[in-house]
């Protein structure tokens, strides 16, 4: 099906910006997202092109406004959640539980 | 993890995207479906063993040898994997030689497909929707942007990938190189050089 991802020839995207010497991550978790994203692919309950479906089906508003390694981590969540490895609930609760937090003593 | 030299640890400064992916690798790990250590070393593998140095010592055996090269031209993936570049994202690869008259450029308008065997993870250029939406659709004016002018009369085809076959540039051996090796070759031949974007390094 065609969907936000069929780019070939649409036009209103503007130019190409290439980055002199860009770094392979511009931050760490986009490292953490890759790795994990193949880490769970070697789970072996979907096959890639699942993976691509996942990314494909994300709606357009998300899907145009997401950098690349968070439309990977979107549809690996909800691939997770498909196949029952991760609960929508431990999903949010796990993001719950990474809001800043006051500094502590123990903070260096 | 390595190479994170911009970051700091400071949870009260975590982006939201960063947070988001902490959790979803903590609970993760918490029900034991991936190991971490696997994680840090998927990335390694791309930061240290996959990269364009792959692609350009490819290209620079097909420059210096021309049964490789004819090799190469027939049969991608069985040249490629000789070498021992195979694996994840290079299951099926086609060489595109450059020549005067035609000059080979790749992109992925669906998604971005990339040759990972040879090149690495592709740079956000390459799947940026500005080059995969235009690169098919005035590829000169693309190409201008990378500061890449080409001659009238040499033709620019575009191969679009797709999950199942991928493409690698050969471009075409810089003028001045005759008597070089091929480890001398390679340092010549850029990531951009293979996408076709840009071309190689001309020797000092």
């Amino acid at each position: 099906m065609n969907g936000p991802h069929d780019l070939g020839g649409q036009m209103g995207f503007g130019p190409v910006a290439p980055e002199q010497d860009e770094p392979q991550y511009h931050a760490a978790w986009e490292a953490r997202a890759m790795g994990v994203t193949l880490a769970c692919g070697a789970l072996g309950c979907w096959p890639l092109d699942e993976g691509r479906f996942a990314r494909e089906s994300l709606h357009p508003a998300i899907y145009y406004n997401a950098t690349y390694y968070e439309i990977w981590i979107r549809a690996l969540e909800s691939l997770l959640v498909k196949y029952g490895l991760v609960s929508a609930g431990e999903l949010a609760s796990g993001r719950g539980r990474s809001r800043p937090r006051a500094p502590s003593a123990t903070d260096a | 993890m390595p190479h994170d030299h911009h970051d700091h640890e400071h949870d009260n400064h975590l982006d939201p995207m960063d947070a988001r992916v902490r959790a979803l690798e903590t609970i993760l790990t918490r029900k034991g479906l991936i190991d971490p250590a696997a994680v840090d070393a998927i990335i390694d593998t791309y930061a240290h063993k996959v990269g364009p140095q792959n692609g350009a010592a490819v290209v620079a055996r097909a420059w210096t040898d021309p049964d490789f090269a004819d090799w190469l031209r027939r049969d991608a993936t069985a040249a490629i994997a000789a070498m021992g570049f195979t694996g994840r994202q290079g299951e099926h690869m086609q060489a595109v030689f450059n020549t005067p008259d035609q000059h080979n450029v790749i992109v992925c308008t669906l998604c971005s497909c990339y040759p990972w065997t040879v090149l690495g993870l592709p740079p956000v250029w390459y799947k940026s929707p500005a080059y995969r939406s235009r690169v098919v659709l005035e590829p000169r004016a693309v190409l201008a942007e990378f500061g890449l002018e080409l001659p009238t009369d040499t033709k620019v085809r575009v191969w679009d990938s797709t999950a199942e076959l991928r493409y690698l540039v050969v471009p075409m051996r810089p003028e001045g190189t005759e008597g070089m090796g091929p480890e001398a070759l390679a340092a010549l031949v850029t990531r951009e050089s293979m996408v076709g974007t840009g071309l190689p390094r001309v020797p000092a």
